[in-house]
């Protein structure tokens, strides 16, 4: 997801917001890192900060997907 | 916040270019970049038809398209009240988009539903009756698009998809209100899209 807002935030795509779903999927986000889990919340949330960063000076609205 | 300046977007779809003009600058508009938006999205058409007619118990095709009008109207009316926006589609959308709430901006899908499981790398194809233009006529302030992206697919597909982008001005004004809306929907053809493999890929990017 980030390589991909990466793109879309290049200035040729004349992108004014962007709709995107999460960069982690909540089911596998945990305390404690573990068999079941991907990311611990810290990481998770540092995935959302850098995914924001991604889309640039585009307003990004981050919507989690259903 | 985001200045583009203004654009001439192109827009690729079966092969072909669709061009729209734009400029920045918006007076009067309902819908203004740089604010926090809480925006309803019921722009589906395929994914709704096959719920109307799970719930119906009946075939897809046994749905009519009034059915999806009126459930888009029921969803325009009771929801904008709390939105700032409404995203709909011009195919079954346009009476609900009618029945939005006074402040609630319009955001109008230009895309056609889902992809041509045919073709290799979910390509994007819009409407065929649609333009930039036209949904801007039909009350749009965003365009939206939804684009089906991995950084991962091979050049040629993603060639075709970076060109949907563009540059500079329009003097008609209701087309050069009209905001772009990218839907960036990310895959990953060999992962499962409900598992942890795909959000977690997004480390090494």
């Amino acid at each position: 997801m980030i390589g991909s807002l990466q793109e879309f935030s290049k200035p040729q795509y004349c992108v004014d917001i962007f709709k995107v779903g999460l960069p982690v999927n909540m089911a596998y986000v945990s305390e404690q890192k573990s068999a079941e889990s991907a990311y611990t919340r810290e990481e998770a949330k540092q995935h959302l900060r850098n995914a924001a960063e991604a889309a640039g000076k585009a307003v990004s609205s981050i919507f989690p997907k259903a | 916040m985001l200045s583009t300046g203004d654009g001439l977007l192109r827009l690729f779809a079966n092969h072909e270019f669709f061009t729209f003009k734009r400029q920045t600058e918006r007076p009067g508009s309902s819908f203004q970049l740089g604010r926090r938006h809480r925006c309803t999205g019921i722009d589906q058409r395929s994914a709704l038809r096959n719920l109307l007619a799970k719930a119906k118990a009946i075939s897809a095709e046994a749905i009519e398209s009034r059915m999806l009008e009126e459930f888009k109207e029921a969803a325009s009316r009771i929801l904008t009240p709390h939105a700032s926006a409404i995203l709909l589609d011009p195919e079954y959308g346009l009476s609900a988009a009618r029945q939005r709430a006074r402040n609630s901006g319009l955001l109008l899908a230009y895309e056609r539903t889902g992809y041509d499981k045919a073709i290799p790398g979910r390509l994007p194809r819009l409407l065929d009756d649609w333009s930039v233009r036209r949904l801007a006529d039909a009350g749009a302030d965003c365009t939206k698009v939804l684009l089906y992206y991995s950084p991962f697919s091979a050049e040629a597909i993603n060639n075709v998809k970076a060109r949907l982008g563009g540059t500079r001005r329009s003097r008609n004004v209701r087309v050069a209100k009209c905001r772009f809306f990218l839907e960036l929907v990310v895959y990953h053809d060999e992962m499962d899209e409900k598992g942890p493999e795909l959000p977690a890929s997004n480390r090494k990017l």
